[in-house]
Parts: structure tokens; sequence; C-alpha cells
């Protein structure tokens, strides 16, 4: 082995910088080992236990920069050498000169972080497909943030991930909080004891929510795509987060959300749940409520927490029996301030769970419910921009999102659309959602203040707050403003809709 | 451009360029440097922070005079509002929450700091992140420096430890500056410890030896200021968001700092 070496003066590159540089010329050709350090005397020591002190470095000192080369030949310690320039200013704009590292490829990243057990991928779908694959090869669990990922590779990525005993969370999954850690679309919820696995990104949000807000917690909470539960995907990884849960320690109780699975999806929960030892709350939503399953989120969520807690679940029905009683007592007043004519709810909805459980609400207290994205008995709209009747959109459907941010992020699109529906005669009030959290705007209450106080000179606006105090946004901050720009703000979607179906009622009996 | 804040271990005087790095531009006077640094590096003792750093490549001398920088040509003006303070009152006490908080933070050193930190002397089972054998061998001399230092022959510890990591400011000297705050928070009684401490540790490295003074001085940054702030008197939240704030310095600088420091305090190092 030959053991060569340069010294240069005046060369200052912090220590990543230099680590990747060592790393990328010993994986050169026929070279063993490689090092770039600041000739310190301890470093030296080091140089000289493993073998790469060249005769030269005697004479360096601690601000000279040592470059040391073992390979097999002449040949490539000088093609080594020669290269160390190019790898420098290569890894110095890699880090952007700061210490901050930014793999730019999977392999990267784990050679950053070769504990990692989890990745992330959220690129245009027609590549994100063949990453998570890549991820899930490398023993990584999956969440693919990612939509538009073919059904086929969906299906693919899944039964490989089952056969590995990984996870694929998504395609199009925004939301996960995994050991404590919230992915993509999160709150910041309390950890504990209630496991989630939900086929509802918002959904998984508004339970979180509620369940930390009543001072319980999450242990985990496995988001999986919507389209999992449907026949095709078979809901492989909804089946393979409950029994994770089932699994985990940490988890007493389990809470399954989502739109209605297929039949044979629900059969085969229905048969591995029954063998599971925790108590499991299913709310799958617009399902059959018959055998005592909760007919909202915020029901589900509290269930749960009851039975975290040891308590009975009647206690829930029982005090959201009373908080429905005090709804109307506001129904009442709010339906006397409004003129003739006025007496019907727009629902102007971010999350599309919201707007598939406000239909569902509806459809059980009004009629005449049309949307962009129908559920239930509401009716498909002509026009996604022309209300009729009782209209609930979906602003995050694809019709409003081409080329523009998420709702959630960017509230314009709402906000006009508050202020037309708000000038519309027959408009008696208006429903929102309000979802916090990282990757939510960062202050939501400032967007809607505005127009909620031109809006509320002619109609009600009632809204939910899906969040948290520990949010970037800060749940208190943002009710107390909405409140004061003249909203009705309320703890969930279901006693939102709630109210709202109330005061179209009532006004519909005038 | 403005000036946001200027070190008030700064002084005035004419400081002849040293190196540019991203975000900081050094000057050097005598054995210490004074950084012109953008926002994102922070306030410090010798930090000059100026909002939208320029990037030109001249290397004019820094000008300091009374109320006035002058850097790069430009003319920037300061008061004494502008001035980072950069000191805090000794004593970690001996209250819960200081004790929890610092738990935590020695929890976070070992899942969320850069891989190859000195977090390694906290979970042996990070050490399989340094793979070279240059790596490994200098896993094995810190891990043996930092064994002499708390159970061994201290000086002689500290000595070995010093100017032992690839960069410009070697994670060694990082870690040694870290104890050096924390003895400093423990009191008065450690400060002959501190000044020898110091003594073994010194080097021609002026980036080494300027925080090491200021270290052994109680002289802090921002981040690091934060962060002891955090732990006295805030919650888990803050000491989070503190934590990541500190590793996000340098490459892996901010985490062998927060280790010395942890090391020191969590083991009682100053008490023995």
């Amino acid at each position: 082995m030959i053991v060569a070496g340069q010294i240069r003066k005046g060369a200052y590159f912090d220590s990543v910088t230099l680590m990747r540089v060592g790393k990328e010329m010993a994986g050169l050709k026929g070279v063993a080992d490689a090092a770039v350090v600041m000739g310190t005397k301890s470093n030296k020591a080091i140089l000289n236990s493993s073998g790469l002190l060249a005769a030269k470095f005697e004479d360096a000192g601690d601000t000279d920069l040592l470059v040391a080369v073992k390979a097999e030949t002449q040949g490539a310690v000088d093609t080594a050498l020669a290269l160390v320039d190019g790898l420098l200013k290569q890894a110095v704009k890699r880090t952007g000169a700061s210490g901050e590292v930014r793999p730019t490829s999977l392999e990267g990243a784990l050679d950053m972080m070769p504990d990692a057990n989890l990745a992330l991928i959220s690129v245009a779908g027609r590549y994100a497909g063949d990453e998570a694959m890549r991820a899930l090869k490398n023993g990584l669990h999956v969440m693919l943030f990612s939509d538009n990922v073919p059904l086929e590779k969906e299906i693919e990525l899944k039964r490989f991930a089952q056969k590995k005993g990984l996870l694929v969370m998504g395609p199009d999954c925004g939301t996960a909080i995994i050991n404590g850690v919230p992915l993509a679309f999160a709150n910041v919820v309390n950890r504990g004891d209630i496991g989630i696995v939900a086929a509802a990104g918002t959904g998984l949000q508004e339970v979180s929510c509620i369940i930390s807000n009543e001072g319980a917690g999450i242990s985990q909470a496995i988001g999986t795509g919507g389209r999992d539960v449907k026949k095709e995907v078979g809901g492989i990884m909804f089946i393979e987060g409950l029994k994770a849960l089932a699994k985990d320690k940490t988890t007493r109780v389990i809470l399954l959300v989502s739109k209605p699975p297929h039949r044979q999806v629900l059969n085969r929960l229905t048969r591995l749940i029954k063998t599971i030892r925790k108590p499991v709350v299913s709310m799958f939503i617009g399902a059959d409520t018959k055998d005592g399953a909760p007919p909202t989120l915020e029901e589900a969520a509290l269930m749960a927490v009851a039975l975290a807690r040891g308590k009975k679940v009647d206690e829930v029905a029982r005090r959201l029996m009373a908080r429905d009683a005090e709804l109307r007592r506001i129904a009442q007043r709010e339906a006397a301030k409004r003129k003739t004519g006025r007496k019907f709810v727009r629902g102007l909805f971010s999350g599309g769970t919201f707007c598939a459980e406000a239909q569902i609400l509806f459809s059980r207290m009004i009629s005449g419910v049309y949307s962009n994205a129908p559920a239930g008995k509401a009716k498909q709209l002509k026009n996604s921009l022309t209300s009729q009747k009782n209209t609930v959109i979906d602003l995050g459907e694809d019709e409003f999102t081409v080329g523009r941010p998420h709702p959630m992020i960017d509230y314009t699109l709402r906000n006009r659309r508050i202020l037309e529906e708000a000038q519309d005669p027959e408009t008696a009030v208006i429903l929102l959602d309000v979802v916090l959290g990282y990757g939510s705007h960062p202050d939501p209450a400032a967007e809607l203040s505005g127009v909620i106080r031109q809006a509320r000179k002619k109609i009600a606006v009632v809204c939910s707050i899906t969040g948290t105090d520990k949010d970037p946004q800060n749940r208190g901050r943002v009710e107390s403003a909405l409140r004061r720009a003249g909203a009705i703000v309320l703890p969930s979607n279901a006693a939102a809709c709630t109210l709202a179906g109330n005061i179209v009622q009532l006004l519909g009996r005038r | 451009m403005m000036l946001v804040s200027i070190g008030d271990q700064v002084e005035e005087g004419t400081y002849p360029f040293h190196s540019r790095f991203h975000r900081a531009v050094n000057f050097r006077q005598g054995d210490r440097l004074v950084s012109v640094v953008n926002e994102e590096i922070g306030g410090g003792p010798l930090n000059v922070v100026i909002r939208d750093l320029p990037a030109d490549q001249t290397q004019k001398p820094l000008e300091i005079s009374d109320g006035r920088v002058v850097f790069e040509g430009r003319e920037y003006r300061f008061t004494h509002r502008h001035r980072y303070c950069s000191t805090l009152e000794r004593g970690i006490g001996v209250s819960a929450r200081f004790r929890r908080n610092l738990s935590l933070f020695g929890e976070l050193l070992q899942t969320t700091s850069h891989p190859k930190s000195l977090a390694f002397l906290l979970n042996d089972k990070r050490a399989q992140n340094f793979r070279s054998g240059f790596e490994q061998m200098f896993v094995e001399q810190v891990k043996l420096s930092v064994c002499q230092i708390f159970f061994g022959d201290r000086l002689k510890g500290v000595q070995t430890l010093s100017g032992c990591g690839l960069g410009l400011t070697p994670s060694g000297d990082d870690f040694i500056a870290g104890m050096l705050i924390g003895l400093h928070l423990s009191g008065t009684g450690f400060r002959g410890l501190a000044e020898q401490i110091f003594a073994a540790a010194r080097s021609d490295n002026v980036f080494s030896s300027t925080f090491l003074d200021l270290a052994r001085r109680g002289l802090l940054f921002g981040r690091m200021k934060n962060l002891i702030l955090a732990l006295r008197h805030e919650n888990e939240d803050d000491v989070r968001q503190c934590a990541e704030s500190l590793f996000a310095v340098g490459g892996s600088s901010g985490a062998d700092l927060g280790t010395g420091f942890f090391m020191t305090l969590w083991n009682g190092f100053g008490a023995s």
C-alpha cells in the first residue's frame, strides 16, 4: 500500500464537507482509505493509528488542511489527489457552505442517516412509485404524500411491503403521526395510548386533535391513503396498520377512520377486529350506525377517549345530547336574526372528509343538498362555481387546486367565495372548516377575519377549528380572533354542521 | 441592508480580513475573530449581524468606531440598542424543571442531532455512523479522551481531545467549549478548573481559540443562550425548539458543543 498526502494552507471547511470528500475519495477505484482533516496534533495521531499518516504531515500545523490517501498503486493515489479540488467545490455546493447537508438521493440520505426507518416521498406522481419501491427495498417504511400514482403501482407497492413487514402510507396520504413525529399536514398532539388507522386525511387530523384537546393522547396515527379501502387494493395497509397497532404495547385503544370500505374489505376487517383484545372504535363516514358505531368523527374520538380512561361510552352520547340542545338554542337566536328569504347553508370546506361528513349530517336534517363531491344523499352540483339550494363544496378537489396551492394553505379562492355567497339573498349560513397544524396556513385568522366581518353583516358564519394549542398557529389564538371577527366557533366539524343544519331547519319552517 | 445587532465584546478598531464563508465574513484581531454574519447565524458576543449579507468578494478591513461599522465599503450605524448581550447569570439551580429539561436535551442529542456528531458518547449505537478507517479511529480517540476527562487525568484527556476532528472547528474543541460553558454555569468554584482546561486546549486555530475563550468566560452566542434559558425556565416544546436550533449550527458543531455541555452538567463532572 502507498500512503501519500497533500498539505493545503489556509483552507477552511466544515467537518461534514470534509467527511463527504474523504468518503468520495475512499470510494475511488484502487483507493483503500482516505481522509481530509485539519492538521492538529490529535488528528495526526488518528491518521497514524489508521495508517494514513504521510511523512510530510509532520510539518503541518493546526490550521493546515491535510489530504491523506492510502491506495494500491501510485496511479490511484495521483488520481485521488487530482480530484480533491473538484470534490471540495462540489461538496461545498451541496452543503451550501453552511454545514446544512441536503442529500440529493435516497442513497445519500441513507448514508447520512443509516438508522432511518421511514422515508417520506413527495415527488411528482409518475416518479413517486419507483422512489417508494426503492425505499421499500432499502427496508424503509414509506409515507407517500404524492398523488397521481397509478392504481396498479399502489397495489404492487403494498403487496411488496406486506411481504417485507413494512408499511406504505399513501399514495395521497396527507397526514400521519409516527412515534410522536407529525408528518406532512399533521397537528402537534399529546402522546398517549390511542392508536389511529385512517384512510381519510382530515378525518385523522380531526380525531387526533379532539383526543388531544380532551387531554388524552395518540400512540401512532397511520394514514393509508383513501384508495386503500377500495376493492382493488383490498385494504392491505389498513389491515396491516390495524395489526401493527394490535401488537403495539403503547396502544390501548384503536380508532379506525375511513369512508365506508368496500364490502370485501369490511368483511376482512370485521374478522380481524374480532381477534383483537383491545377496544376498537370504527368510524366509517356515512356507513350504517345501527350497530352502535359512532355517527361522527367527534363522537368516535370521544368514545376512544372514554375507553382509554376505562369509562363507559354511554357518557359520550349523553354529553353530546346536552351539547346539541345548546346548539338548538343558538340556532333559534341566529335564525331570528335572518331576513325572510335567507334560508340555505353554503359549506366551503378545505378538508374533503369534513365536506363528506357535512353532507351525511345534513342528509338527516335538511333536504336539497348539493355538492361538487357528493356523498350520502347529496346530489351533484351542475356547476361547482354556482351554488344551488344547500350547497357543500370541497375546495380541495382538483377542479379548484390545479395550478394553485391547497385551500388549507391559500385562502384566496375561499375568501372570494365567502363574499360571493354572502351577497346571495338566499344564503343564511356560511359553514367553514379551519385546519391548523404543520403545512397549513401560518395565520388563518388574519386571512379570514376581514371577510368574516364583511359577510357577518348579512348572514351567520359558523366555523370549526381542527387543531391544538400546541400547533404553530395556536388554536386558542385563532379561535379568539375568529370570534372577535363575528364567527360562531365550535369545537368540531360535527358540531358546526349540526348548528348550521339547525338554523336552516328553523328558517325552512317560517 | 441594515445592521441587526452587534456583539457586546466587539470593540472599536480596524480588523483585517481573515476568511469568508457563505453566511459569515471573518476578521482577525490578535488571537480572536470578529465575524460579520447574516441573521441565520444570529447574534453572538463577537458577531455583527447584517440583514442581507452582501455577496461581494472584497477583502477590505472591517472598521468599527463609535456607533459606526464600515463593512465592504458600506457604512452601518448602531446605537446601544443594537448591542447583543451575551452574558447570563451563573448557577443552574437545583430545580426539577432544569433536570427534567436537561434529560430531554440528552435524549434529543441521541435522537435528532447530526449522525456524525459526538452524541455517540451518549449512545454507543451511533458510533456505527462512523465507517471509514479514519472515522473509526476518531471515535476511539474521542472515547478514550472523554473517558480520561471524566474518570482519569482531566488535563491529559483535554489535550488529546483538543483538535480532534476534521473541520474548521474540530469536534473535540466544540465538546470542550460545551464543557467550559457547563462549568461556568456551575458556579465560580469551577473557575480555576475552567482556566486549566482552557490552557490545555489552546491551539493555533484562531476559530477554536476564539470560541474556547468566549466559552470559558461564559459569553454565549444566541442559540446557546436561548437553550440555557429554555432549560431553566421553559417547557418541553421550547427546549425541543432551542435544541433543534443549536443542532443546526455548523456540520455537527452545535451538537458537539451540546454533548460537552450535557455531559458536564449531567454527570456532575464539576462536583467530582
